[in-house]
């Protein structure tokens, strides 16, 4: 059994014990304990079930590289799936629950699935879920479905706090382990700023636990020393708990730090996710150890050798009473060793190369430890947990020469350089035929602006697997990073460490080599996923040369892990079926993140109430407190209608139409776009702008304005007012501020760049109300101050004046077909004016309106709205606003494109009225049917509709639409679509339902 | 309107009353320069910095734009003196004293707080003391001075200040300190 031990547990502080539930067990463990180490203390060998099969799984690993030890944690709104038990620490009170079975974790009625193994081989879904194609909707899918992912979703709202952190410095250091910390000193030496992230709580990686000696003393205390020399530098950033996570080109990294994983509740944002900038980035990520893969291997309590003896040392547990070694290489040895003073059995330990190892191979025989050379396993035995192995020779095809009992399998198949980092951003690898591992290739770097190489991999990452080497090359790398990245040169003296010389590896990639059919069908390659070594063999059989396709085929590597254990033995059972070398099938791409980080990181703050700004006009609040019904446009909120109680929506705009044509209304149009265009050649470059004559507009006047792009597409219009001889005001809509402003500024940079004009979007400082309806005059002249009389303000004129003691520009301009007038005031005095407003129109029946409102009444009188009748592949002419397109000028931007022959043509969709014979109200982008069918089949339309409303002034559905030759079709009924019903037959007619005279906006 | 505050490891306040004017000219030219020296003292800043001459700052924009913060009473004389000097001269001068909001950051790891938000280097050596850049706060424009060591006045548009007061705030809420 599992269990702990008296003595060992560096990481764990014995006097604080502490409690948690898993799988509603109370079980104890110690502050300092990773989940994984918990629930081996606690005899939890089987902690999950695999994806396919519901094998019964039990922890591998103790690091990033786990695939089996994943869990639901936390509950509520502290909820989440798929933690990975090695690298979550053990906290007080945690609750965590196993994934993937049902009813239990003992009992599971999946687990079928893994009787019906040789049904279900690689390929299974593409072969079996493809005919009947009618099947896929109703029967395939929904099964998908339901057997897809490990966790469970989460059902409540996150509770916890997450933010970003934008870090610059010129040289990232990834990884705390002694290159690391070696390579941030050289680097910090020369002077740069340096940042050094290691993910997990302690620094020091593995040379801690493989009793590493540098300059005769412990690793432990050398790496305390370089650390607090490095914290004590103002050059220096350390951060532990901090993954490297990703690298992106131009020396872009992401950092992902996870504060309060261990402390949930404490009201410290939960991730924080760092975007660094930096110059050079050094990867000193180590090494993960490999399986080995023999059948069994998948029962739980086999584990990575390596794994083994980070339990027994850095938390006090024995992952079980008798554990039996096997390996390809010498540091398996470092395994047993440990395990033999911690007072544990070690059987015996099987290493396949013919003649074993060296020095540590002679410890551990010392030490009074068996030790079988040239031999493999043939066969795991147990269900739940490893009982026991059968040996076989290596060289043969599994004959059993002895069987032995244990309860831990501990296996080491070689060691893989975490090449990832180097890989994310186009760093390329050579295969290291010697050590049986992909090297980051030097010769072939990620490379940065300048095009030189922007990372540098140190260390056992590097393929150093000797701490005397990985120190030289992190010192000297680390120096060399500095310098590229602007520091001094400053070489530091390296430490010196005494390491054993220890004896090949013998690459193996199947035990024993000649394993027959059945034993190759035990054999596990991804455990996570039940991928197998037959399933690999069967995808090259099957013509999967690929490793790529093999790996989306097999759905080897695809599973949370990102086939940490299972890539490189994956792809050298591939490269065997094929015949090939290993370097020549080469691996699968490795992305960003390393290991999956928090969706809510990704967001930072931008959730709840920073989900997106929202833009507010100086008289938001007065709308908030009544009755607004909001809309957003363009950023802002504007008011959709202000709804009075007992009022449905639709009762409440039908309501401010009435009341604006008969008496009085007023809206917030602050969001309205207003630049100031100034300069000799403003008037010039106006009427290039736009598609009529701004230049000969007069002071004190105002004129409706088209804006196209260069393509001859409608863009956005406005009203225009001449401020004085050198001075424009270009109204936008709402939206346009920002985008004809930019517009405007690219034309005067970029093309014209010697005309001298200025430009200022004045947007957010101005506010502005629109008075409209026929008391409009009424409620302006009762607050005084200025004459807005028909004489003195006569229709599209302006005039700078005082209104009720505030300063302000009064525009006698009309969007609703009413007398009406803008009134434009400094923002801060909005809300003021606006107030002063509703108080003295009370007596001429004032209302405020909303947007609907307007939106109806301009239907109402056919006028167009930028985003309704324009969607991009709208001209001013298909809107018959040719009127507003100047013929005189030589040139505006769109005038060529609109002479290309499709455009200057009479054959296309223009912009008609339409009226239901019936009166209802047509759908919004419904299509006008056409006799005949297209090419796909489906009926031919000949236009569509644009804007459509209910009228409460005419009382009866209007709308606006786009028709083929529409404005010679005047009196044509046309039939329109309407979803799940018949069409509605609708009749041509002037876009222009109301008042055409305009008499009621010219009222004297 | 009433200055509002919050205390967090580092304080946060929004003031106003400031005045602002936005001056669209030449800055290389002679005459523009010899304009804006006579009204408001001194020269004008270089790029990324801001100048301050009795009560008045000058904040490099772009080539061809300069921010001029002015306070207390005489703000609109100086907006006349500056439309006086500039008469003759190709420039677009305009108040946009309303268009803004204004917030203060004291405290030792203001630029800390700052750094949450904003994609650009704080560090002292490159955000020195004087000077001034224009970037982004989370999702939404702004630019910011560097007052003093410890203190830093930050703009945005007064359309999104309510948005920018909670995220300052919740970017310097004592729980959430990065060093």
């Amino acid at each position: 059994m599992s269990t702990r031990l008296a003595n060992n547990g560096r990481l764990i502080d014995r006097s604080k014990p502490i409690s948690f539930l898993f799988n509603s067990k109370k079980m104890n463990g110690y502050e300092g304990d990773s989940l994984a180490a918990s629930l081996l203390a606690n005899d939890q060998i089987l902690v999950g079930r695999s994806f396919k099969y519901h094998r019964p799984r039990g922890i591998v690993a103790s690091g990033a590289e786990e695939p089996n030890a994943l869990i639901n944690l936390g509950e509520g709104g502290y909820f989440e799936p798929n933690a990975r038990a090695t690298t979550t620490e053990t906290f007080d009170g945690m609750v965590a629950v196993s994934q993937n079975h049902f009813p239990s974790l003992e009992f599971d009625v999946g687990a079928i699935n893994s009787k019906l193994a040789q049904f279900l081989p690689a390929g299974f879904y593409y072969k079996m879920f493809i005919h009947p194609r009618s099947f896929w909707k109703h029967i395939y899918e929904p099964f998908i479905r339901k057997s897809a992912g490990l966790g469970k979703a989460p059902k409540d709202r996150d509770l916890d706090k997450y933010e970003h952190y934008y870090h610059h410095c010129e040289v990232l250091v990834v990884g705390g382990g002694i290159a690391g910390i070696q390579a941030a000193k050289s680097a910090a030496a020369s002077g740069v700023r340096v940042m050094l992230v290691e993910q997990t709580a302690h620094w020091g990686g593995r040379a801690v636990v493989d009793g590493v000696v540098i300059d005769n003393i412990a690793a432990e205390e050398w790496i305390k020393s370089a650390l607090s020399e490095l914290s004590a530098m103002d050059n220096v950033v350390i951060r532990n708990r901090t993954q490297g996570s990703g690298i992106y080109d131009h020396g872009y990294a992401l950092g992902y730090e996870r504060i309060s994983d261990h402390t949930p509740g404490d009201s410290r944002p939960r991730h924080r996710l760092w975007r660094i900038r930096c110059k050079q980035i050094i990867v000193a990520t180590g090494a993960i150890e490999r399986p080995l893969s023999f059948a069994g291997n998948d029962i739980p309590g086999v584990m990575l050798a390596a794994a083994v003896r980070d339990y027994v040392v850095n938390y006090g547990v024995s992952p079980g009473d008798r554990t039996v070694v096997v390996t390809n290489n010498d540091d398996a040895y470092r395994t047993a060793i440990v395990l033999k003073d911690a007072g544990l059995d070690i059987p015996i330990i099987i290493d396949a190369r013919p003649k074993g190892g060296g020095i540590l191979m002679d410890q551990a025989i010392a030490a009074g430890i068996r030790v079988e050379t040239g031999r493999g396993i043939a066969k795991v035995k147990g269900g739940k947990r490893v009982t026991g192995v059968s040996i076989c020779s290596q060289a043969g095809e599994g004959a059993v020469l002895e069987e032995i009992s244990c309860d831990v399998v501990a296996m080491s198949g070689g060691w893989s350089p975490v090449v990832h980092l180097w890989s994310h951003c186009g760093g390329k690898l050579f295969w290291d035929a010697s050590q049986a591992m992909f090297c980051p290739d030097p010769k072939n770097p990620p490379l940065g602006v300048d095009g030189e190489s922007m990372v540098r991999v140190v260390g056992v990452a590097n393929g150093h697997l000797s701490s005397a080497a990985v120190l030289i090359d992190a010192n000297e790398q680390g120096s060399v990073a500095a310098v590229a990245a602007g520091g001094k040169t400053k070489k530091l003296k390296v430490a010196h460490c005494n390491d054993y010389v220890e004896l090949a590896i013998l690459p193996v990639w199947l035990m024993p080599q000649g394993a027959n059919y059945g034993l190759r069908s035990k054999s596990w390659l991804d455990f996570q996923n039940d991928v197998k070594v037959i399933d690999v063999q069967l995808a090259a059989q099957e013509g999967f040369e690929s490793v790529e396709h093999t790996k989306r085929y097999t759905t080897l590597g695809m599973a949370t892990d990102q086939g940490k254990l299972s890539n490189i033995n994956g792809l050298a059972i591939l490269s065997k079926s094929l015949n090939m070398d290993i370097p020549d099938v080469g691996t699968t791409t490795f992305r960003p993140p390393y290991t999956p980080i928090s969706m809510a990181s990704l967001a930072g703050e931008a959730r709840a109430e920073f989900f997106q700004p929202i833009r507010k006009t100086p008289m938001h609040d007065w709308h908030e407190s009544n009755g607004a019904d909001w809309e957003p446009v363009a950023g802002w909120r504007r008011v959709y209608a202000y709804v009075q109680p007992g009022e449905t929506t639709k009762q409440s705009v039908n309501r401010e139409v009435l009341n604006t044509r008969k008496n009085l209304g007023f809206l917030d149009a602050s969001t309205l776009g207003k630049i100031i265009v100034k300069g000799p050649d403003a008037g010039k470059f106006l009427d290039m702008m736009y598609t009529n004559m701004m230049s000969n507009l007069k002071v004190g006047r105002c004129r409706y304005g088209l804006m196209c792009s260069e393509n001859g597409f409608l863009s956005d219009d406005g009203v225009v007012a001449r401020i004085d001889d050198g001075t424009w005001l270009c109204h936008t809509t709402s939206g346009g501020a920002d985008r004809i402003h930019a517009h405007m500024e690219e034309w005067l940079q970029t093309e014209w760049w010697n005309w001298k004009v200025w430009t200022i979007n004045l947007t957010e400082q101005l506010a502005q109300i629109a008075v409209v309806g026929p008391n409009s005059r009424k409620v302006l002249e009762k607050l005084g101050g200025m004459d807005v009389s028909s004489e003195a303000l006569p229709f599209m004129a302006w005039a700078d004046g005082n209104i009720g003691g505030i300063s302000c520009r009064a525009y006698r301009i009309s969007f609703s077909g009413e007398l009406s007038y803008e009134i434009a005031l400094p923002a801060n005095q909005g809300l003021q004016f606006w107030e002063m407003l509703i108080d003295a129109g009370t007596e001429f029946g004032a209302m405020p309106y909303g947007t609907e409102c307007l939106h109806v009444m301009r239907a109402e009188k056919g006028f167009i709205m930028i985003g309704d009748e324009t969607d991009g592949t709208v001209i001013p002419q298909d809107l018959g606003l040719s009127w507003a397109v100047s013929k005189k000028k030589d040139d505006f931007l769109g005038k060529r494109a609109q002479q290309r022959s499709f455009m200057d043509n009479d054959n296309r969709w223009q912009l008609v009225g339409l009226e239901t014979l019936d009166g209802s109200v047509l759908e919004d982008g419904a299509y006008a049917i056409s006799s005949g069918k297209n090419a796909n089949g489906q009926k031919n339309t000949q236009g569509r509709i644009t804007s459509t409303y209910y009228s409460p002034t005419l009382k009866k559905g209007i709308a606006m639409g786009l028709v083929h030759n529409g404005p010679s079709r005047v009196g044509e009924v046309i039939s329109f679509t309407k979803i799940g019903t018949s069409p509605v037959e609708a009749k041509i007619v002037s876009p222009i339902f109301f008042d055409p005279e305009g008499k009621k906006q010219n009222v004297g | 309107m009433l200055d509002s505050s919050f205390e967090g490891y580092v304080k946060v306040s929004q003031s106003f009353g400031q005045h602002m004017f936005t001056l669209r000219a030449t800055l290389s030219s002679t005459k523009v320069k010899t304009a804006i020296k006579s009204v408001l003292g001194g020269p004008i800043p270089k790029r990324g910095f801001c100048d301050t001459y009795a009560g008045k700052t000058v904040a490099w924009m772009s080539p061809d734009e300069l921010l001029i913060t002015v306070t207390g009473p005489d703000s609109g004389s100086i907006y006349a003196d500056l439309q006086k000097a500039l008469v003759g001269q190709h420039a677009l001068l305009l108040d946009v004293s309303d268009s803004r909001a204004v917030f203060t950051l004291t405290g030792t790891k203001a630029p800390e707080v700052l750094a949450k938000l904003a994609p650009m280097d704080f560090h002292p050596a490159k955000f020195k003391v004087g000077s001034f850049t224009r970037t982004r706060f989370a999702q939404v424009a702004g630019a910011v001075f560097r007052v003093g060591e410890d203190k830093i006045i930050l703009i945005c548009f007064r359309s999104v200040q309510q948005y920018m007061f909670s995220l300052l705030c919740d970017a310097a809420r004592q729980d959430a300190q990065v060093f």
